[in-house]
């Protein structure tokens, strides 16, 4: 399918989340995305979850789901050969995303200032915990570090206990979401200029941009503003329900009644209740009318009853759930893909329909499955290929590169 | 194609790779405006189009109860005579900006929205349940006269099917996305919810992202496009990992507090101070290493040398580190972890992150000067570029602030045009609750 991206070419050096994130976005609009990665894969292939809980290089999740629609490239950039291929890679390539520790790439001779004279159309994507410059620059960071840095944390748990990581990898996700905005928006510019240009995104920074109002609260007012758990409010937050948890929100005020009506419960609409709105001293009183209710239906159902109503509840979705919603059935949300060692699962598209469709779901690549067809259409015959594998250019891994299929291991 | 921003004129200070671009903004609240400032602080033209009787809700009550909540969000905690002009959450989304009160529903505003419509490369809003398409600003009619529109809309679910007239805030789409199931304190038996309304933020970024490749499609092909967001499915594409693997492992991942699923140890620790606490995690067997050594504790490493062991004997661990961190400073201990190679990182709250020295030398928070509000700072975007550096080079706008400035300089409308559009009441631009106290008071 010819997507909006078909004819730029990416270069996906980048590890782990955020990076590879951005490249995978890249690849289901059509850009032809080549990951290239250290003979022994991209450490995400190391982290699950797995089929059956036992690892494997070509079946962790992460793996499966942020590389998606790639080509994999096995290369050893420490090795001066590697780096030659590189360089020849770089040649037909519009974008480069790359997520080593600042100043790695310039040790091999590969930093942004030393490539932009050569390549002077390359988009040369940095996505880093702390960035470029700065005085953390060098310092080492995981989801926890960067999140706790941001003040995300800081105002996540309940204020007398410690503060709470969010589950998963957002601030890992967030990153790539705006590395992905920046090269775009960077592509958007290059076809004027014709130039390339250093896009420095920062895990650290996007995590602190996505404070709500909280960094407001102490620019305006000079207010530490502190954590409050799942809040004081009355009928608004997590309740328990039959088989899970739903989100109570009761607003706007002039629905309260709507929830006495949805509860079965006249006496909620009691206009003490009403009035209570965002105070919390009726709290405990109106959760003791509620929760008959609530621990007797099940979450999907108090959601679609209280929408009919005009209430903006949700549910505590877990992945189970996601799979049974008939919105996200209706809408063909997950696709469906096989793969050669994982077999069919069913992946998240795209959030967004088009109009003109544009996205594609495809599978994730195996390592190194298309070193041999890259190399290839890099003008390197079998011979030449033969030589460049003996000298370690894909690493001192075993598998032959000179061979027609890839992936076998 | 039609005219594009290049015919925009640029306000002092607008860069970055974006300012050939102009964004009709319909949105409010959280998601739609989030997605705008993005693509504002890449330099293009953003007119937001507001109404004096349905102000964005952001901008807080035009009449703010007289006892205000405990934490302000007034410029120097003071609402002032125009509160909606001073409200911290409405200036720091709508920054870089035009601001435009008109009503669109008088046939005179309706006929400028069109103008703008016509000139603009993009019209985003948020509206929800198909209100925006009953108020006649459907994709179709917009089409008409602008045929290469890329026109965005995002409900909570998307258009269509059986949710698609469902209400959503924030606080719900981030449990219906998922995220909400994953988080919560270890052993705890009820999940908790995000600092923050996790949906709105995922949605804006999902969607400006969506944007850009309708524009890089519409250079390829001349096409527009109709973008139809789903802010749930944006938000569970943070997790897709747990989506699939979900499906490989049949459980649940649930909540694990500060732990990891491929970290030993992970946590915070309590250091000296109120409420003061370092975070950190170990990834690799060199950062344990580097952990034992700068806390002088050799003993752990020979106790618990792999991954494996550390998993199992977290709470040991934790013991360890927490006895360390209480008798030090957070950025201290921060400082010296680091040295040893230790991914550790202060818990800032907002006051500590507002004063960190990274963000500071990054030239994260840029002052602005607003007009009601006065000097003061915003946070910055998560990207430098190297050549086409963008800026946060504008406050947000008051109610209307430019509405003259874009009816003359964008739309080229003549003073007097301009006048009548007043005189008619179609830009008025004091909010209505407002002028209704005033008519109240003058005819007591």
């Amino acid at each position: 399918m010819e997507g909006p991206l078909t004819g730029i070419r990416v270069i996906d050096l980048s590890q782990y989340i955020a990076g590879p994130y951005c490249g995978r976005m890249m690849a289901g609009f059509g850009a032809d995305v080549i990951k290239v990665e250290p003979p022994d894969g991209d450490p995400i292939r190391r982290w699950g979850p797995f089929p059956g809980s036992v690892p494997g290089p070509e079946t962790s999740a992460f793996h499966l789901y942020l590389n998606q629609g790639k080509r994999s490239v096995t290369l050893d950039i420490e090795t001066e050969d590697g780096r030659a291929l590189l360089r020849e890679l770089l040649d037909t390539a519009d974008v480069l995303i790359e997520s080593f520790p600042p100043g790695m790439l310039a040790g091999l001779g590969l930093g942004y200032e030393q490539l932009a004279e050569e390549f002077p159309g390359l988009l040369y994507v940095s996505v880093t915990p702390f960035g470029q410059t700065g005085p953390y620059a060098q310092y080492h960071a995981w989801e926890i570090t960067t999140y706790a840095l941001s003040g995300l944390m800081y105002i996540t748990g309940e204020p007398d206990r410690e503060p709470l990581k969010n589950g998963g990898y957002l601030g890992q996700y967030g990153a790539g979401q705006n590395a992905y905005i920046a090269t775009l928006a960077g592509l958007w510019e290059r076809a004027v200029s014709g130039l390339g240009q250093h896009v420095d995104v920062s895990v650290f920074e996007h995590a602190t941009s996505v404070l709500e109002m909280t960094d407001m609260a102490y620019i305006y007012a000079g207010k530490v503003y502190p954590r409050s758990g799942n809040g004081a409010r009355a009928a608004w937050g997590i309740y328990p329900c039959a088989d899970g948890f739903v989100g109570v929100v009761s607003g706007p005020l002039r629905r309260w009644a709507n929830i006495a009506t949805l509860m079965e419960e006249p006496v909620l609409a009691d206009d003490r209740y009403q009035q209570a709105g965002s105070q919390s001293e009726l709290r405990d009183e109106i959760d003791a009318l509620m929760l008959p209710w609530l621990i007797t239906h099940e979450k999907e159902e108090i959601y679609q009853k209280a929408q009919a109503l005009g209430l903006p509840f949700g549910y505590v979705a877990t992945p189970a759930d996601l799979f049974k919603n008939e919105q996200l059935q209706y809408r063909g949300f997950f696709h469906e893909i096989d793969h050669p060692v994982a077999g069919p699962l069913r992946y998240p598209s795209i959030a967004a329909h088009f109009s003109d469709g544009l996205w594609e779901s495809q599978r994730a690549p195996l390592l190194g499955e298309h070193t041999n067809e890259v190399v290839t259409s890099l003008g390197h015959d079998e011979a030449s290929r033969a030589r460049l594998s003996a000298a370690g250019a894909f690493g001192a891994a075993t598998h032959d590169v000179s061979a027609t299929s890839g992936g076998a291991r | 194609m039609t005219a594009s921003g290049g015919s925009v004129p640029l306000r002092p200070g607008q860069r970055g790779p974006l300012t050939d671009l102009v964004v009709l903004d319909c949105s409010m609240v959280w998601a739609g405006p989030y997605c705008t400032k993005l693509l504002g602080d890449l330099g293009a033209t953003i007119i937001k189009v507001e109404a004096n009787r349905q102000l964005d809700s952001i901008r807080g009550p035009a009449i703010p109860p007289p006892s205000s909540s405990a934490i302000s969000l007034y410029a120097n905690n003071d609402p002032g005579d125009d509160p909606w002009n001073r409200n911290g959450y409405f200036n720091k989304y709508n920054r870089n900006k035009l601001g435009v009160c008109m009503n669109i529903l008088m046939p005179e505003g309706r006929a400028v929205f069109m103008e703008l419509a016509a000139i603009a490369d993009v019209v985003v809003e948020n509206f929800g349940g198909g209100v925006f398409e009953r108020m006649g600003f459907g994709y179709d009619v917009l089409r008409d006269v602008n045929e290469d529109l890329i026109f965005v809309s995002m409900p909570p679910s998307g258009n269509g099917g059986p949710e698609a007239k469902y209400v959503g805030y924030g606080v719900a789409i981030e449990q219906l996305g998922g995220i909400v199931a994953r988080t919560g304190y270890r052993g705890d038996d009820t999940p908790m919810k995000t600092g923050i309304n996790y949906g709105d933020p995922i949605a804006g970024m999902h969607t400006a992202g969506y944007i850009m490749t309708a524009l890089l499609h519409r250079r390829k092909t001349g096409r527009g496009q109709y973008i139809d967001l789903s802010q749930r499915e944006a938000t569970i594409n943070w997790i897709g990992e747990s989506v699939i693997g979900y499906q490989m492992t049949g459980h649940d991942p649930g909540w694990i507090g500060n732990r990891d699923e491929y970290m030993a140890p992970s946590g915070v620790y309590r250091c000296i101070g109120d409420d003061a606490w370092i975070a950190l995690a170990i990834g690799t067997d060199a950062e344990w290493r580097g952990l034992c050594t700068a806390i002088a504790r050799d003993d752990l490493l020979t106790d618990y040398p792999t991954y494996e062991r550390r998993a199992l004997h977290h709470d040991a661990i934790d013991a360890a580190i927490s006895a360390w961190a209480a008798q030090q400073d957070a950025d201290h201990a921060m400082t010296i972890l680091q040295q040893h190679g230790v991914a550790a990182g202060v818990c800032s709250d907002n006051r500590r992150v507002v004063h960190d020295p990274h963000l500071a030398a990054r030239g994260f928070w840029p002052e602005v000067q607003h007009s009601s509000a006065g000097p003061h700072i915003l946070a910055g975007e998560a990207w430098q570029y190297s050549r086409t550096q963008a800026a946060i080079y504008a406050a947000a706008p008051a109610l209307g602030e430019h509405t003259d400035y874009v009816l003359r300089e964008i739309l080229g409308k003549s003073a007097e045009a301009i006048e009548r559009l007043h005189e008619a009441g179609v830009l008025e631009n004091t909010p209505e609750s407002i002028l209704q106290q005033r008519s109240q008071l003058g005819t007591a």
